[in-house]
């Protein structure tokens, strides 16, 4: 296994080679149109070893958890916490996403947008 | 009547960015015999539930707050605790599953924490559209004004649908909304966008694909005829009214807390 799988599954207790690529996960996601990599394909690329691909990708950082796929998932392997996993390989190493100086209107946003962004795109 | 006690705890952006849901939420739950306690001290129940499998401190914020409402349900006889925004509602019934289904994990998230009581995982953990729903035959009771010229397009959002273990209605076509609103004879439509995606924190982060998501809801609702969209959580109605400035004025079409109607309906 390489060696963002085996994250892959420590962090999210997840099997993505359970995965049989029946594509409902990118069916249902509110948000495939702006990924870089739908799910269903990033958890094929997981299980080919291409897992950097998906790393690199907007495609963990465009997810908002809404666990749409995670409720649909016919094996279990809940894309939307596998991307969780993915997000805290790079969070993790102390490298956050959310840059606070660059958010719009930030005195007006609510603050439940700006702890969740926090939580999902900070370490 | 036979008053109803209830803990309820409030959230950080309830009492900061919606203190009008919150003041018209409690005058209805008053109006309907539901005596609510807010709890003391509370503080940031995660805003997000963690997923991660192997770092449970995350979940600590939740337990705390859920340990308060513990601390506070002997006090006033009652383990039910309110929420109102539907993040923080996700979040402590998420951690009280999570604690149900493992409680080995009590143990390790109490290595954490000094002086806290032990949870014994007792509290209720409630969403306000599920008490307005078991009270729907009093709210119906309340009704003075017939409330005019309104059509709605009833918008759930995620975070009370999902994931399905804490879900309490049907995340493919929720109905709670709708059956609440239509029992105080306020039209409501078919709305096949109820549970579509605001576009949730991005806000912050990709402000572009918050304007494409709650667009099409805002022309969904449009074009089907509504002239308001009713909405139970904060940031929906952030976003879609954000989204909406930004139309300009193209849209003729309001954002509105859902209680904010019900009480046009059951008056002062």
């Amino acid at each position: 296994m390489s060696e963002v799988l085996n994250r892959v599954v420590e962090y999210s207790g997840k099997n993505p080679y359970a995965c049989y690529q029946c594509g409902t996960c990118s069916a249902v996601c509110p948000m495939v149109r702006f990924m870089d990599i739908p799910p269903h394909r990033a958890i094929r690329l997981l299980q080919i070893g291409a897992g950097a691909l998906v790393l690199s990708s907007n495609t963990i950082w465009i997810c908002v958890s809404c666990m749409r796929c995670v409720d649909r998932c016919p094996r279990d392997v809940a894309p939307g916490v596998v991307f969780e996993a993915l997000r805290l390989i790079t969070l993790r190493q102390g490298i956050d996403k959310l840059k606070y100086e660059e958010i719009p209107n930030i005195e007006e946003a609510p603050t439940l947008a700006i702890v969740s962004a926090s939580r999902k795109l900070t370490g | 009547m036979i008053n109803v006690k209830m803990l309820y705890y409030p959230g950080c952006t309830v009492k900061r960015n919606a203190l009008e849901y919150e003041k018209k939420t409690l005058e209805i739950l008053s109006k309907i015999g539901i005596e609510v306690y807010e709890l003391d001290n509370w503080y940031c129940c995660g805003a997000f539930y963690s997923l991660a499998k192997d770092d449970l401190m995350k979940h600590i914020s939740g337990l705390r707050t859920l340990i308060k409402a513990q601390v506070q349900a002997r006090k006033h006889g009652t383990n039910k605790l309110l929420t109102l925004c539907p993040m923080c509602y996700n979040v402590l019934k998420r951690v009280n599953h999570m604690l149900r289904e493992n409680p080995e994990n009590l143990d390790t998230l109490a290595l954490f924490m000094d002086e806290e009581e032990k949870y014994t995982i007792g509290i209720e953990v409630l969403h306000l559209l599920e008490v307005l729903r078991d009270n729907i035959d009093k709210l119906k009771r309340l009704v003075v004004t017939e409330v005019k010229d309104v059509v709605v397009a009833p918008y759930y959002g995620c975070t009370v649908l999902r994931p399905r273990e804490i879900a309490f209605d049907n995340a493919e076509n929720p109905e709670v909304m709708d059956n609440i609103l239509r029992a105080l004879k306020i039209e409501v439509i078919e709305f096949p966008f109820k549970t579509e995606c605001c576009g949730a924190y991005q806000s912050v982060f990709n402000r572009k694909i918050v304007f494409e998501k709650s667009g099409e809801i805002l022309e969904e609702a449009a074009v089907r005829g509504a002239n308001i969209i009713a909405v139970i959580c904060p940031l929906c109605k952030y976003n879609l009214e954000t989204t909406l400035l930004s139309l300009g004025k193209k849209l003729r079409i309001e954002i509105v807390y859902l209680t904010d109607l019900l009480s046009r309906a059951t008056g002062p």
